[in-house]
């Protein structure tokens, strides 16, 4: 084998952001379901914990200031990005429809910030499972 | 009768930036060092200072 070839084939997965791998997907659905999963999983405690601390106090701040979570709906655009912003928090998500967390209705200022709080906690949960998928494929340490 | 934490918006937004700031910091670096440093002094420093600003622009809008 050539030195051209063996160069070749060594840059070949770096160039492409690397594989898709059983763990790059375990990372991304994990890191859904659980805030910080997805980085615990490939024993990135420290990060896990922050992202987790972060992502579950945000949501945690925003169900006790009485924030709204969005159900599933085809109405106002707001409430349907809403929607997909809350879901975003993954298990978090799922347990505050189960047990019925959250305020009904927006009715004054701490209960709108709390909404955001929510909506914003999902958005960082879907940036934090993407880090570690980026970290399980090997574009990121 | 529902009892809800009450803050100010200014409290609201300093959570919602030191929380955020964390994240950022941590999904855009890719060093430890570098993380700190930017949740620190790029994201929350900026989330604070553009609070600010937006603030008192909207107060001299307003008188």
């Amino acid at each position: 084998m050539t030195k051209t070839e063996t160069d070749t084939s060594a840059a070949q997965p770096v160039a492409a952001g690397a594989a898709f791998t059983k763990m790059s997907a375990l990372a991304l659905v994990v890191g859904w379901l659980i805030p910080g999963g997805g980085h615990f999983i490939q024993k990135k405690w420290i990060r896990g914990s922050l992202l987790m601390g972060s992502v579950v106090a945000m949501f945690a701040i925003g169900l006790a200031m009485q924030g709204k979570i969005y159900q599933p709906n085809a109405g106002d655009l707001l409430d349907i990005l809403g929607f997909i912003g809350d879901f975003g928090a993954g298990g978090l998500y799922i347990l505050g429809r189960t047990l019925e967390w959250g305020g009904t209705s927006i009715s004054f200022a701490a209960a709108d910030y709390g909404t955001k709080y929510i909506v914003v906690a999902g958005l960082l949960n879907i940036m934090s499972a993407v880090d570690a998928y980026h970290i399980a494929i090997g574009k990121k340490q | 009768m529902i009892l809800a934490m009450q803050i100010s918006h200014f409290t609201a937004a300093a959570i919602f930036a030191f929380f955020v700031s964390i994240v950022f910091g941590i999904t855009q670096r890719n060093t430890p060092r570098e993380m700190a440093r930017c949740m620190l002094s790029h994201f929350f420093l900026w989330f604070m200072g553009g609070m600010f600003l937006a603030g008192w622009a909207m107060w001299v809008l307003h008188h």
